[in-house]
């Protein structure tokens, strides 16, 4: 009875019309950028047509066929259902990591010490102190400096990080040096794709490690929203113990989005206590020389690799929507190739700030 | 007794014929104060000792409840010392819960800022270290992470609380431990607004319970006439009602002033500025309350030339209403508190507790709509000891004209009743997406939301917009809910009214279909503008300013089809239900209106608009209107018709502009003639809902406004209508008289 009902009815097509995904970005008409405003994402008439066309070639190139007979992957079981995995080695070139380099270079770091600025670190410098070692002669220094210098060589390398971080800047080249304190096992680094930038699910979650020549890459999506759980569940599984978690803007979206769907599901969450954000090292680094600072234009300019067709972000919600009305895989295609190429473009990314800060 | 030289001058000036003036005295009450309470926290007591304050009874009837865990509602009169029946049971456990938080919640937040100070006071006063802070949108981000980890009783608003229930991981410290949760000015929350709120306060209490919190409710309202109901509907406790007000009350000289008595073509304005220019005069310092606006503002006009020979004092004169930037507000506050201002015309921003101290007197610029208005405004005169004046000026309208007519049934009256709706399918599918955005719902979660979550658990879930998971239904949308539902008003929301670009307001679909028509003019802040056009696909509707004296007004045929009766009774040829329904307005045209004269009216050809809502229908037997030789049964129909809406904000909370209705000789669903009386918001507010249940009362309203207006065949005062759509023809006084005594049999048929 009630499910007739004219409230019922308008209500349901109601919130539909107004959640729909086309109002978080808006097509400007004939491509005109004097109509692109601010705010709300744009996206040019004629691209969006592209997009549409291709999404539509997709679902009838893929119609009729199931997700894993066009992606290689399993399913994972866990305690709270499945989901889907997709795994993958990629062979790279190993990542410079040198901890005894970057010790050395930590060390000349006088800074590091409390109590030491920028003037005054170039007074002692001047005076010949070259590492913290040689503030060990300094009364004044001493007490502080051993501390610092027992937690360069001795401590762990999250508690090293944490405290360039704070003693210098979260930029600072120090902090990156840092990283290469870290088991090689111990980095995660991570992408995720999203049905919004907030309180929604999120359905892919894309990680890697380097295990000396090779990137080992693991993708985990929720076929379904049922299958979300699963998803982070495996994903924490997957993890490293105490991970250093590279990202790209993952500070501010990836790590805390990731944390809230734990919290919204009631589960316990152990990630995220060390973090590089390579979009904030990007901006201060090489910021100034580039148009932006979007991963695309960073593979394009400074790791020179050119993608092909490439979903935009805005349109990712929309494309996983119409994936999960029609259970068609074709538009679920481009955005695990695009959360591919991104996780495998940090690795890249993180190697050339290594070896820029060596 | 001595009469104040104010009110012998009101009389002279205003006092021919006898009728047109009515002085009602209302006599002062002495302060009754309570004992300080026993197990209050030491450092509380010596404070109030120290202070010199002596709780009145319900200050301490509400820490003794309150501290025991019962959930309250405090119904005493404006300025009787809320803050501090707050306060003491939350300060008194927090200072002895170290994990203690307190929620407050203020309408606006002016008031919150007001507020603020008197916490921040008590809290500095006694070393409590509590950090009580303001967390509302003019919060600076940065200060946000140190207010939710430090402040245990933080003040915020609706509208705050509906988007940070989704961010409950950053706050699972503060709900976890939140024991208070207070809600003052409940009554604002009713209508379409009570039923977001309604709702709000169960994914609030859902959250909280979440976290393990079950948190005791405090309240604060005017007198309302079903405070037990409202309560349990707002916030979905029991609670226990405190009405026993122990704050002192200054005598009180309230007058009613009928100025059509003495001309029928008089005007409000003038009258109400001749009178704010004697009270002036007479160094009373005096708050005027003006039904619109614009009104404010002419009224600060005219009474600024009626002092023309004085501008000094002239110049102590404001005018005060929303809009206003807040130090400009501030200001006169402050002005207000010290004296250095002698009148302020407001709207009813005002109305509100914002301290402004107690004035000499209370002027109304027509009667403010419901009885808790009219007190909440009377409040705000009263120095103590000191007699003050409070004055109505009638309006040429039902209710108003009714009640000078009657000023003792005025001062009978029980307050009206404030309706709340759990119903409207769209408001409570919206609250169910974002309460899925917030935890996982699931079938415990109908405790909550009621009977009907399950089914529009189900709708959602195949309109893609949730998803069943182990957990319970998931949030699968991909826009954030909190956004999509807005918690004022429309339910539908949608249409933003832009004039070059700049955002003026947003509109409900249905509301911006009867008023923002191409050609039609809207008033916003005492600016004209004419509606250019009106983008369906999009929802903007472009205007541009005008400068003109005319106003529109719509012409429409409506129609209505009842979708499903949800409650029925009858008796002797009349038969009335209560019925989900769908209406179908058309606007065939407008007409330009200069000082309610014609000046013109324009042909439209729009699309017609539907939208879903709760009826009240009322079926008449077609030999009711034949047995009583009644000359027009059309005019009849429609008479009534008008007549009742009229009546209904005389006992249920609403303007008339939130009903509306139709009559007809034939509807196919009752197979005869009925009125029909609709919620004009998609989904319904609640408001038929209340008065199918209070169908006599109101036809008994209805028929002594028809019976004793003095009009011969209908007038404003009694079954005119300005927004009726048909140019308030035909009309049938005499046959709507003997309808609606048919009708007030109805009483007490639940």
């Amino acid at each position: 009875m009630a499910g007739t009902a004219g409230g019922f009815r308008t209500a349901r097509s109601l919130w539909r019309e107004r959640l729909d995904p086309r109002h978080e970005y808006r097509v400007i008409e004939h491509d005109n950028r004097f109509r692109a405003g601010i705010g709300r994402t744009g996206i040019f008439a004629s691209e969006f047509q592209r997009f549409e066309e291709e999404k539509e070639r997709l679902c009838d190139l893929h119609a009729g066929s199931d997700l894993g007979e066009i992606i290689a992957g399993d399913i994972i079981d866990t305690p709270e259902g499945e989901c889907f995995g997709i795994g993958e080695s990629v062979s790279c070139p190993p990542l410079p990591l040198d901890p005894d380099a970057a010790r050395a270079h930590l060390l000349r770091s006088l800074r590091l010490v409390p109590g030491i600025g920028p003037a005054h670190e170039r007074r002692l410098k001047q005076k010949g102190c070259r590492t913290i070692r040689d503030l060990l002669h300094i009364r004044r220094y001493r007490p502080s400096a051993e501390e610092t210098l027992s937690l360069i060589t001795d401590g762990d390398a999250g508690a090293v990080m944490a405290w360039a971080r704070s003693r210098l800047s979260p930029t600072h080249p120090e902090v990156i040096r840092s990283s290469a304190l870290f088991d090689p096992g111990r980095l995660v680094f991570l992408d995720i794709e999203t049905l919004g930038v907030f309180s929604r699910p999120v359905f892919l979650i894309g990680s890697a490690t380097v295990e000396g020549g090779s990137v080992r890459l693991r993708q985990f999506l929720a076929r379904d929203i049922d299958e979300e759980l699963p998803a982070l569940l495996a994903w924490q599984e997957s993890l490293p113990d105490d991970p250093l978690i590279l990202s790209y803007n993952g500070r501010c979206f990836d790590v805390p989005y990731l944390a809230d769907r734990c919290a919204y599901y009631g589960e316990e969450y152990a990630f995220g206590a060390h973090q590089l954000d390579l979009l904030h090292i990007t901006r201060r680094t090489l910021g100034r020389d580039l148009s932006d600072c979007r991963l695309a234009t960073i593979e394009e300019t400074v790791l020179g690799l050119k993608r092909g067709f490439d979903l935009p972000g805005a349109l990712v919600p929309g494309w996983y929507d119409t994936y999960r009305r029609s259970k068609n895989p074709g538009p679920l295609i481009p955005i695990i190739r695009h959360n591919r190429q991104d996780v495998l473009s940090l690795v890249d990314l993180h190697r050339r700030y290594l070896e820029m800060y060596r | 007794m001595t009469q104040p030289p104010i009110l012998t001058k009101i009389r002279e000036e205003c006092g021919t014929p006898e009728d047109a003036l009515s002085i009602h005295r209302i006599f002062g009450r002495e302060a009754r104060y309570a004992t300080i309470p026993d197990p209050l926290h030491p450092r509380l007591r010596s404070w109030l000792i120290n202070e010199g304050i002596r709780p009145y009874i319900h200050q301490a009837e509400a820490y003794e409840r309150a501290s025991a865990g019962e959930d309250i509602l405090l119904a005493t009169q404006t300025a009787s010392g809320k803050t501090l029946a707050f306060a003491l049971p939350i300060i008194d456990r927090l200072l002895s819960d170290p994990d203690g938080r307190a929620l407050l919640l203020y309408p606006t937040k002016a008031l919150a800022r007001d507020q603020l100070a008197a916490f921040q006071a008590i809290d500095r006063a006694i070393g409590a270290g509590l950090s009580p802070a303001v967390y509302d949108g003019d919060t600076p981000r940065d200060a946000r992470p140190g207010i939710r980890s430090g402040s245990r009783i933080i003040i915020s608003n609706m509208h705050e609380i509906h988007h940070i229930l989704s961010w409950r991981r950053q706050w699972a410290d503060f709900f976890s431990g939140t024991a208070f949760v207070v809600i003052d000015e409940a009554h604002r929350y009713r209508g379409v607004f009570g039923s977001h709120i309604a709702l709000l306060m169960r994914r609030l209490t859902r959250v909280l319970a979440y976290y393990d919190a079950s948190p005791v409710f405090i309240l604060a309202s005017a007198t309302l006439g079903n405070p037990e109901e409202f309560a349990e509907r707002l916030c979905g406790r029991r609670v226990r009602i405190i009405a026993e007000d122990g704050s002192p009350q200054s005598p009180k000289n309230i007058v009613f002033y009928n100025p059509y008595l003495r001309n029928p073509g008089a005007s409000l304005t003038s009258e109400v500025s001749r009178l704010l220019a004697i009270h002036m005069r007479y160094r009373h310092q005096t708050i005027c309350f003006s039904p619109s606006r614009r009104l404010a503002e002419v009224i600060t006009r005219r009474t600024r030339e009626e002092l023309a020979g004085d501008p000094a004092l002239a110049d102590r004169l404001r005018a005060y209403r929303a809009g206003y930037l807040a130090d400009e507000r501030r200001e006169i506050e402050a002005g207000l508190k010290s004296g250095v201002l002698q009148g302020v015309v407001s709207t009813n921003a005002l109305e509100l507790g914002v301290d402004i101290g107690t004035l000499d007197a209370v002027l109304m610029a027509g009667y403010p709509g419901a009885t808790i208005s009219f007190w909440q405004q009377a409040g705000r005169a009263g120095r103590s000891g000191d007699e003050s004046l409070v004055t109505m000026v009638a309006r040429y309208d039902p209710i108003d004209q009714y009640y000078m007519h009657h000023p003792d049934r005025f001062f009978a009256a029980t307050a009206e009743h404030a309706a709340v709706d759990m119903r409207n399918p769209i408001i409570l599918s919206g609250h169910l997406l974002c309460a899925a955005a917030e935890i996982p719902v699931g079938d415990g979660d109908i405790t909550y939301f009621g009977d009907e979550m399950m089914a529009h658990l189900r709708e959602l879930s195949d309109e893609g917009l949730l998803a069943w998971t182990r957990r319970g239904y998931v949030y699968a949308g991909a826009r954030r809910p909190a956004e999509a539902v807005t918690l004022t008003g429309s339910a539908s929301g949608g249409y933003r009214i832009m004039e070059k670009g700049r955002l003026i307001e947003t509109m409900d679909a249905a509301q911006a279909y009867r008023e923002a028509y191409p050609g039609a003019v809207l008033l916003h802040q005492d600016t004209s503008y004419i509606v250019r056009s009106v983008d369906r696909d999009d929802g903007v509707i472009r205007v541009d300013l005008l400068e003109a004296d005319y106003f529109t007004r719509p012409l429409t045929t409506t129609s209505v089809s009842v979708d499903r009766i949800l409650g029925s009774r009858s008796q002797s040829g009349l038969a009335i239900s209560f019925a989900e329904v769908t209406v179908t307005e058309a606007i065939t045209g407008y007409q330009l209106v200069r000082y309610d004269r014609i000046i013109g009216s324009e042909i439209l050809d729009l699309p017609a608009n539907s939208f879903p809502t709760q009826a009240l229908i009322l079926a008449i037997d077609p030999s009711l209107l034949e047995d009583h030789g009644i000359a027009d049964p059309d005019g009849t129909l429609h008479a009534a018709e008008h007549a009742l809406i009229a009546a209904m904000p005389g006992l249920v909370i609403c303007d008339r502009n939130d009903i509306g209705g139709i009559s007809t000789r034939y509807h196919p669903a009752v197979d005869g003639p009925a009125i029909i009386i609709y919620d004009g918001y998609t989904g319904g507010a609640g408001l038929a809902a209340k008065a199918y249940h209070l169908t006599g009362e109101i036809a008994d309203l209805a028929a002594t406004i028809v019976d004793e207006c003095r009009c011969y065949d209908g007038c404003p005062a009694c079954i005119f209508s300005p927004k009726c759509g048909n140019e308030n023809k035909p009309l049938d006084k005499e046959g709507s008289a003997v309808l609606l005594h048919s009708l007030r049999k109805m009483n007490e048929g639940r």
